[in-house]
């Protein structure tokens, strides 16, 4: 539109046109009724004379103007008024053609621009969406990874990059290369040509694009069959988070002006989302920061189970991984691994020193109620419901035996059933009151034999392929049968 | 009365380890670094040591290398005390000399009740190392992803 007079908008541009035809409509009335009054005046004055000369019609009945035509003034006169006329005419028609043909264009223009105007806002509108899923992805790497990747099948680019400071170098950075297929340039000549544009944007502190022929680094780009190149620097609070680079190749429209105000706005919302994911990883690190101190708590009070809450956090979200579940049920999962047992925490001192197998029924029932004690104390914290439904389930028998609830199978929550194999595992392979570790081997053994009664069948074999993977094989025989419980 | 060396280069957890010891009637040693660590050890041959890993000038690795090396020091039971909490930290520490590896932050009392039961059993057989090792790979396994 810009370049239309002084950048009028769109629809200034269509009332102008609408004006411009009612005037030439106007102008065309005033012309037929300048021609039918002058075919009149010529009518009549024909008729005149013709009335003149028709025989038996007295002299002097009709009046004899016919001197008026003969005279060579008239004559002159009005054809040389009716030549001006169609002269003034036919100027005034091509001024308004010209005219119309500029609105026509202005049209056109404006409608590419709304088409454009389009397409930014429903790339926004996608991009919204993207970003919307990305909270969950927590990390904003991946974050400005997808961004690149949908803006580039967007925009038809050759290649893009993600280019960040690298940690605890100044100067220096380092590239997350894109290159669609197909293209001529190789990953190598990618990554110089999107270091060398992050430093161009870093320089210029804002977006930047490559059209200048004359530029040295544009030159270098032409060399290596790049057409143009945007790069926009991506903020997190005042830091230099990233900067993301797109380039076009002989194949794709180059990128003009008009895209660099269309990533602009891709910029922006990009930085909104990384600024919510920052604040979200803090979260973690708060949450994480309570789990150790409460896990400590735990094992403060049950002396024996030094470790244990961290590697049946570990185990619990390998689990997990193995069995695809997605990456916020697996921190979720480490997480309750690390605080399980938090309920033992309020355990009497009496109870908690008594070996679980020959306790009193009393002393039973108060010692079967920490799963829903320690579940109850995680909801007072900020921690995701999976992690205090896993720690309230995680004494439940898949057989439907077990504490507090006697749930049986599936109603048992899924990382409940993780948890509770991750935990027998860990146990029986420690050191304890009532006996010291047995090898992974008989413990996994024992496990098997106990998949379908106490455990979830497809828990224990993701426990074998996590087993076998290290190396480690069930020893089969009954020998361990009884190790675990 | 038995001796127990602390290795360890932060101050605050040596203070910490000799006031709970003392209180349960054991006799300390500290040393700052692997070097100094290896200096007591052969002085004082204590009944247990208290093990950090990182260490300036020697770290812990070096330290345990060490003890593998010198047959005068492979009976001292070792414990582990570091804020290394992977797997993979774990098992290259499972040397000889280690009976068990305690992560930081830890609780004082829990480490207490262990150096106890240390001091009561301190032969661990290479069977049952070698199971804790089986363990910490299959951990370790489960931890990287797959």
């Amino acid at each position: 539109m810009d370049a239309a007079d002084g950048g009028a908008k769109p629809e200034e541009a269509a009332v102008d046109l609408a004006r411009g035809i009612e005037r030439r409509r106007l102008q065309l009335q005033v012309l037929s009724y300048f021609i039918i009054v002058s075919l009149a005046v010529m009518l009549v004055l024909s008729l005149i004379s013709l009335s003149n000369i028709v025989p038996g019609l007295p002299k002097g009945a009709v009046p004899d103007l016919a001197w008026v035509w003969q005279t060579y003034f008239f004559r002159v006169l009005f054809l040389g008024f009716v030549l001006a006329v169609v002269l003034y005419l036919a100027t005034r028609e091509r001024e308004q053609r010209v005219k119309n043909d500029a609105l026509t264009t202005q049209l056109v223009e404006a409608r590419v621009e709304l088409e454009q105007d389009v397409n930014r806002m429903s790339f926004a509108a996608e991009l919204s969406d993207i970003l919307a899923n990305v909270r969950d992805a927590a990390s904003q790497s991946a974050a400005v990874e997808q961004a690149l990747d949908r803006a580039l099948t967007f925009y038809g680019g050759a290649g893009g990059a993600v280019v960040r400071p690298a940690p605890g170098a100044e100067r220096s950075a380092e590239a997350v290369v894109t290159v669609r297929p197909g293209t001529p340039i190789d990953n190598v000549t990618a990554q110089a040509v999107a270091v060398k544009l992050a430093m161009r944007v870093a320089q210029a502190g804002g977006p930047f694009l490559f059209a200048d022929d004359k530029d040295e680094d544009a030159h270098y780009l032409r060399v290596n069959g790049i057409t143009s190149a945007i790069g926009i620097p991506l903020r997190v609070g005042a830091r230099l988070h990233s900067v993301l680079c797109l380039w076009t190749d002989l194949a794709g429209r180059p990128f003009g002006s008009s895209d660099v105000s269309a990533f602009r706005i891709l910029a922006h919302q990009l930085e909104l989302a990384l600024a919510r994911i920052e604040v979200l990883s803090e979260k973690d690190e708060i949450l994480r920061g309570i789990t150790r101190t409460l896990t400590m708590v735990v094992e403060a009070r049950d002396r024996t189970k030094i470790g244990h809450g961290e590697n049946v956090g570990r185990i619990a979200e390998g689990l997990g991984r193995r069995m695809d579940l997605e990456p916020g049920k697996l921190s979720s999962l480490r997480m309750a691994g690390l605080l399980h047992d938090i309920g033992l925490a309020s355990m009497p001192e009496g109870i908690l020193s008594e070996d679980v197998d020959r306790m009193s029924d009393a002393h039973r029932r108060i010692y079967e109620q920490h799963p829903l004690w320690g579940a109850q104390t995680l909801s007072q914290v900020m921690f995701p419901e999976e992690v205090t439904d896993a720690v309230r389930a995680h004494h439940e028998r898949y057989d439907g035996n077990g504490y507090p609830h006697r749930l049986k199978a599936r109603d048992i929550p899924l990382a409940g059933r993780i948890l509770a194999v991750a935990d027998a595992f860990e146990a029986a392979t420690s050191d304890s009151r009532s006996g010291s570790a047995c090898s992974p081997e008989e413990a996994l053994s024992s496990l098997q034999a106990q998949g379908g009664t106490a455990f979830d069948p497809a828990v224990v074999r993701a426990l074998e392929a996590v087993a076998k993977e290290s190396g480690v094989e069930a020893t089969g025989g009954q020998a361990a049968a009884a190790a675990v419980k | 009365m038995n001796r127990i060396l602390v290795v360890d280069d932060d101050p605050v957890i040596v203070e910490l380890l000799t006031a709970f010891f003392e209180l349960d009637g054991l006799e300390i040693s500290q040393a700052a670094n692997g070097v100094e660590a290896i200096e007591v050890l052969l002085a004082e041959s204590p009944d247990l040591m208290i093990l950090d890993l990182m260490l300036p000038q020697m770290d812990g690795y070096a330290v345990l290398e060490a003890m593998d090396a010198d047959e005068r020091l492979t009976k001292i039971p070792t414990i582990i005390l570091s804020a290394k909490d992977k797997p993979d930290a774990q098992i290259k520490a499972w040397t000889g000399n280690v009976r068990a590896y305690v992560t930081k932050p830890f609780d004082p009392n829990s480490l207490v009740e262990l150096v106890k039961r240390t001091l009561e059993s301190p032969e661990m057989t290479d069977e049952a190392r070698e199971a804790r090792i089986r363990k910490l790979r299959m951990i370790a396994q489960a931890d990287g992803g797959g």
